[in-house]
Order: C-alpha cells, then sequence, then structure tokens
C-alpha cells in the first residue's frame, strides 16, 4: 500500500466509526442529523481553543521581549558604571532569551496558517451540515425506507469524511500548541529564575556545543563594544 | 473519481489517472520511509497538481471519496506520525 491509499484505509475507518449504529438512516436520520449538530458544537469548540492557546502563548512571548528589552537596559546600566562584568551576563541572557524567542515566533507564524485553514474548514464544514440538513427532508418526504437509506447513507458518509478531515486537522494544530506553550513555559521559567544564563541549551553534541558558545561569547563581545561605544559617544 | 485533499476538500478527478496515482502513491510512501523530504514534497506536489486539475465538489454536495490525498502544508513528518498513530 502506498501513503495516499493508507490514508485513505484510516479515513475509512475513522467514517465508519462515526457512522456506527446508523442502521435505519431513514428512522434515524433527525437523530443523525441532531448528532452532526453536537458534532459541530465540537469542532467549533477545538477551533477555539486552538485560538486561545496560541493568544496565550502570544502573551507570553510578549512578556519575554519586555524581559529581553530590561536585560538590554541593564547592560547599558552597567556599561555606564564601567561594570563589564555584569553588562556581559546581561547581555548574554539577553542573547539565550532572544534565540527561543525567535524560535517561537516562527512557531507561532506556522500556527497561525494552521488556524486560517481550521476556520476555513470550519465553514466548510457548516455548509455540508446545512447541506445534509436539506438532503434529509428531501429523503424523508420522496424515497421508500430502502432508497433513502443508499441515499442518505453516501450524504452521511461524505459528511463523516468532511468531520474527518477538520479533526485530524485539530489535533494537529492542538499538538503544535501544546509543544509550543511547553516550550513558552520552559523559557518564562528559566528567565524568572535566572537560570538562562547559560546561553546555549546543550544539544547532546558537544562540539556543537562548544560552537555554540563561541559564537555567542563572540556577538556578547560585539554587542558589549557597541554598547561602551555608544555610551562614549554620548559621555562626550 | 473523487479525490479528498486534506485540509482543502474533494476534486472530481479524470478515473483515467488512477494508475498514474498508484504509481506516485509508492514513490511518497517510500519517501516517508527513507525520510527523503526532497522527494516527499516533489512527488506530493505532483499528484496534487493533478488533483486540482480535476472539478472542485459544490460545497452543498455530500460525497464520500475514492482517495485521501495530503494537502500541501503537511510535512514529512506530520504523514510518518499519522502512519504511525494508524498502523495496518
Amino acid at each position: 500500500m502506498g501513503l495516499m491509499s493508507r490514508m485513505s484505509t484510516i479515513f475509512k475507518a475513522k467514517v465508519s466509526k462515526s457512522l456506527d449504529g446508523m442502521e435505519d438512516p431513514r428512522e434515524t436520520l433527525d437523530y443523525s442529523y441532531q448528532r452532526q449538530l453536537e458534532q459541530l458544537q465540537q469542532v467549533r469548540r477545538g477551533v477555539a481553543d486552538v485560538v486561545t492557546s496560541k493568544k496565550r502563548i502570544e502573551l507570553q512571548a510578549a512578556k519575554l521581549e519586555e524581559q529581553i528589552h530590561q536585560w538590554d537596559d541593564d547592560a547599558k546600566a552597567a556599561v555606564s558604571q564601567n561594570r563589564d562584568d555584569l553588562a556581559r551576563e546581561a547581555l548574554s541572557r539577553k542573547q539565550a532569551a532572544n534565540d527561543q524567542l525567535e524560535g517561537l515566533h516562527t512557531q507561532l507564524a506556522d500556527l497561525e496558517k494552521e488556524e486560517a485553514k481550521l476556520v476555513d474548514l470550519e465553514h466548510k464544514l457548516s455548509s455540508k451540515v446545512d447541506a445534509f440538513r436539506t438532503q434529509k427532508e428531501v429523503i424523508k418526504a420522496k424515497y421508500s425506507a430502502a432508497e433513502a437509506t443508499v441515499h442518505i447513507g453516501e450524504a452521511a458518509t461524505g459528511l463523516s469524511e468532511e468531520m474527518t478531515d477538520i479533526g485530524l486537522a485539530m489535533q494537529r494544530a492542538q499538538d503544535k500548541t501544546e509543544s509550543m506553550q511547553a516550550r513558552a513555559q520552559a523559557i518564562d521559567e528559566l528567565v524568572d529564575n535566572g537560570a538562562l544564563n547559560d546561553p546555549t541549551v546543550s544539544s547532546g553534541d558537544s562540539l556543537r556545543d562548544e560552537l555554540n558558545k563561541m559564537k555567542t561569547g563572540k556577538s556578547v563581545d560585539d554587542e558589549l563594544a557597541r554598547l561602551k561605544a555608544e555610551s562614549g559617544q554620548n559621555a562626550s | 473519481m473523487i479525490v479528498r485533499v486534506m485540509g482543502e476538500g474533494q476534486y472530481r478527478v479524470d478515473g483515467g489517472l488512477v494508475s498514474r496515482f498508484e504509481e506516485t502513491d509508492q514513490h511518497l510512501l517510500a519517501a516517508v520511509h527513507r525520510g527523503d523530504d526532497a522527494a516527499y514534497h516533489m512527488h506530493l506536489r505532483e499528484v496534487l497538481d493533478l488533483v486540482r486539475q480535476g472539478v472542485s465538489v459544490p460545497i452543498g454536495e455530500l460525497v464520500s471519496s475514492d482517495l485521501i490525498v495530503p494537502g500541501s502544508d503537511m510535512t514529512l513528518r506530520d504523514a510518518r506520525r499519522i502512519l504511525e498513530e494508524h498502523p495496518e
């Protein structure tokens, strides 16, 4: 089996699971429509949850940005007091937080796209549920039980497939927000208790760590030199 | 045949394309197993281009699909994860 045929099998399994218990669609038309409305509500709540989590991460990122500014100010103050040691420390923390924050922003942009897609899918699903409602009325009026089974079966399967699609997209977005939430919190805690002073979180590769440290050290030196030059200009 | 592009919607596609899809399908899965990002995206784009030449299924129409294709934004890692979460 290939990738697409595997995906198709996964969808079919999910769809048939959600259609379980719909043995006589004609009698249960209204009931199944009710169930679809409930599912649609769940989807809407799920989408809203993703949006809320994203907002929370954005707030955390904004708080981090404030702290980064704070360190920048601290470093300037230290330079003006000729405390290069303190300035170096502040700059190194600033840079560590900056690196983490950049990663967070990239993820946020990615999540933004997922969110837009989810909203779009939710609108589509809602139209499909509407279409189902119309079809259900037509079928109730027009067909015998046996014919109804055939007609509604296809409609119910199609709708269920739509729900499966949005369900998978939602799960993906939720997984992403969860991992970002964890990352944002971890940075936050490190920043709060000042443990983010080792600018390079170990990559598990000692050579890589050494190289990262060298790069960070170099840019801290550069920035310190810049601050000193600035304060020198200000003083003169 | 009806093809669903995940996260995008359904298309009515020329049934004569089945063999093309089947062939690419094998390449896609192989790329996922190898972790070959470039090949994965190349084959996926190939399939999506073919599918999008079809006619988009109107929003008020409820039909089931004959084939499900990952959306263009599904990464190799996402695809692999879905496969792992739903073993054969």
